[in-house]
């Protein structure tokens, strides 16, 4: 069903990973990212592997939901599996028809694949672990510095937070309209595409007011507590960094450091 | 029988940290012509089990059939049944979207693939049904007031002229007129029609008014069921599921421990006067 649409949910728990200070949390997500992106051989992606992993195994996140997760990037994947595979050159191994498969093209493809898998599952644990609320917190407080160049950092930061605090309640609504007209035959799965675009305007003009009717009601209510933009706004819930964070740096700098070690030995 | 679920368990988000299970083993049954009331505590799995009746929710196990046969049986028994039976979402208002009231009813039935002339029969039927004007027809769905929604959208199942009508909650939010307006829509539908009816309601007052049956759910299973006499003599256990009886039978209750000799089946305002004055001597007529 559509509510099992994991993207940018938050699922609860109490490990290690789920305490980290949302801050550690994007900065290690960052230098992951770099650290990814800089290796390039297999030595250098087996560590980045066992760092997942070891990530993975704290966290506690199940990795059937990860592996949910990519499912949408299905054919993003299989594509940049195949283009490479095919469109390396090298001495072919197998070739049929105009088509070339070399080794090379093979590795590079496993290659690919496997980093996109890996970035995405970063980034995955990320939102997996840390309630949007913090996730946002932590942005605004990472982009502080920004402010001091007229940056809207706050104003930025409750918008994106209202979006994601936003997505389930319109994937849950989208779901009951859905429900709702399938009820009066409605037929969303079959057809030639111009037929299914013209099937959605029963769930799109209703699903479009009851997002203006919400965000109608979302600014009254907020209005009504006085809300007027970030300046002199403090927080309940402060940030804090603890050692947990500092051996977590620590951990981020090593990995980052002896990705870029293998790279420039070799 | 007209519909049946046998051993009837749902579960969401399986495999999730939010897996949960909603209806377990519930063995629900509806005949033909009947008025059952579903009632049950918030989140005992009354929304879960209707929306099995008409193939929307595939069961997590067990088997839902109508006329005798496996509503998922295959893609077209499915798409059949979900014109036979017809189900009212909770706050059904929020699913209009057409220019017009007529052509937000006349959906459903064009999806059943009428011709005009008998969609535009079924239109006008059901809106007289569910009480809209004429001059409503013409206006815009979103320039009606939160009851006329109301009543448009039921009539847009109305128009598909189901054998069997499910409503969850129909008269939430609205006030004691848009109320009646809804439930005497409700039972002129019925009348007319002999449809099964099926209505999921917090409200004790129109399940009494209008139920033949009563289905009691709680924490996901069938706790009991019966005439209303039978299931509104179990105050006590009601009560314990979050649940009670209509207000006029626990003052009735009440009178007759005080020592007024009430009879113990009262459960609308209209018999409980007329009980009293019988009691008083004379009859309803008399004054
Ligand atoms: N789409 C869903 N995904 C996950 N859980 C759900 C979903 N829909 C309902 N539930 C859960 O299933 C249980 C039964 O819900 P259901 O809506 O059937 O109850 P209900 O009897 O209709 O309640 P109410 O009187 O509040 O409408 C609840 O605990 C609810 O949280
Ligand atoms: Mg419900």
């Amino acid at each position: 069903m559509l509510r099992d649409i994991t993207l940018g949910q938050y699922f609860p728990g109490d490990t290690v990973v789920h305490r980290l200070d949302p801050r550690t949390k994007i900065c290690m997500v960052v230098v992951y990212l770099v650290a990814l992106f800089t290796a390039n051989d297999a030595v250098s992606m087996a560590i980045m592997a066992c760092f997942l992993g070891l990530v993975i195994a704290l966290s506690r996140v199940k990795l059937r939901l990860l592996l949910r997760g990519l499912r949408p990037l299905l054919i993003i994947l299989t594509i940049t599996g195949l283009l490479n595979m095919f469109l390396t050159p090298g001495e072919p191994i197998v070739s049929f028809w105009v088509f070339n498969i070399s080794a090379e093209g093979i590795y590079r493809a496993v290659f690919l694949v496997v980093r996109i898998v890996m970035m995405v599952m970063g980034t995955f644990i990320l939102t997996y672990t840390t309630p949007p609320m913090s996730l946002t917190d932590g942005l605004e407080s990472l982009m502080g510095p920004l402010k001091r160049i007229r940056v809207p950092v706050h104003e930025l930061t409750i918008i994106m937070s209202m979006a994601l605090r936003f997505i389930p309640t319109l994937i849950e609504e989208t779901d009951k309209i859905m429900s709702a007209q399938k009820a009066r035959g409605a037929d969303f799965e079959t057809g030639n595409l111009f037929k299914r675009a013209k099937a959605l305007i029963p769930l799109l003009i209703p699903l479009f007011i009851s997002a203006f009717r919400r965000a109608d009601e979302l600014a009254v209510a907020m209005e009504s507590r006085c809300y007027h933009g970030g300046e002199g706004r403090t927080r309940m819930r402060g940030l804090k960094f603890r050692r947990r964070d500092a051996l977590t740096g620590l951990t981020g700098a090593a990995l980052l450091a002896a990705v870029i070690g293998l790279v420039v030995l070799r | 029988m007209l519909i049946r679920t046998q051993n009837l368990t749902h579960t969401y988000s399986v495999g999730t940290p939010f897996e949960r299970t909603a209806i377990r083993g519930v063995d629900f049954h509806a005949q033909k012509g009947e008025v059952i009331g579903l009632i049950g505590h918030t989140g005992s799995g009354k929304s879960t089990l209707i929306q099995h009746l008409n193939g929307l929710l595939p069961p997590t196990s067990g088997t839902v059939f109508f006329d005798g046969e496996d509503i998922h049986a295959s893609k077209q028994t499915t798409k059949r049944v979900r014109f036979r039976v017809g189900l009212v979402f909770q706050y059904p208002e929020y699913q209009l979207f057409e220019e017009t009231v007529e052509r937000d009813i006349a959906f459903g039935p064009k999806n059943m693939g009428l011709d005009t002339g008998e969609i535009a029969a079924r239109v006008e039927e059901a809106a007289a049904l569910a009480g809209l004007t004429k001059e409503l027809l013409q206006q815009s769905p979103f320039a009606l007031s939160g009851g006329q929604k109301r009543r448009a959208a039921i009539a847009g199942v109305m128009a598909m002229r189901p054998e069997v009508l499910i409503l969850d909650e129909p008269t939430a939010g609205l006030d004691p007129r848009g109320r009646d307006e809804i439930m005497s829509g409700i039972r002129r539908f019925h009348r007319e029609t002999d449809a099964t009816v099926i209505l999921v309601t917090h409200s004790m007052e129109e399940i009494a008014r209008t139920a033949d049956r009563i289905v009691v759910m709680n924490d996901g299973e069938i706790a009991m069921q019966g005439t209303r006499n039978e299931v509104f003599a179990r105050s006590a256990e009601l009560n314990a599921m979050g649940l009670d009886v209509p207000e006029i039978t626990r003052v009735a209750m009440r009178l007759r421990a005080m020592g007024l000799d009430l009879p113990e089946n009262i459960f609308t305002v209209e018999q409980a006067a007329r009980a009293i004055l019988t009691l008083k001597g004379g009859g309803p007529n008399a004054s």
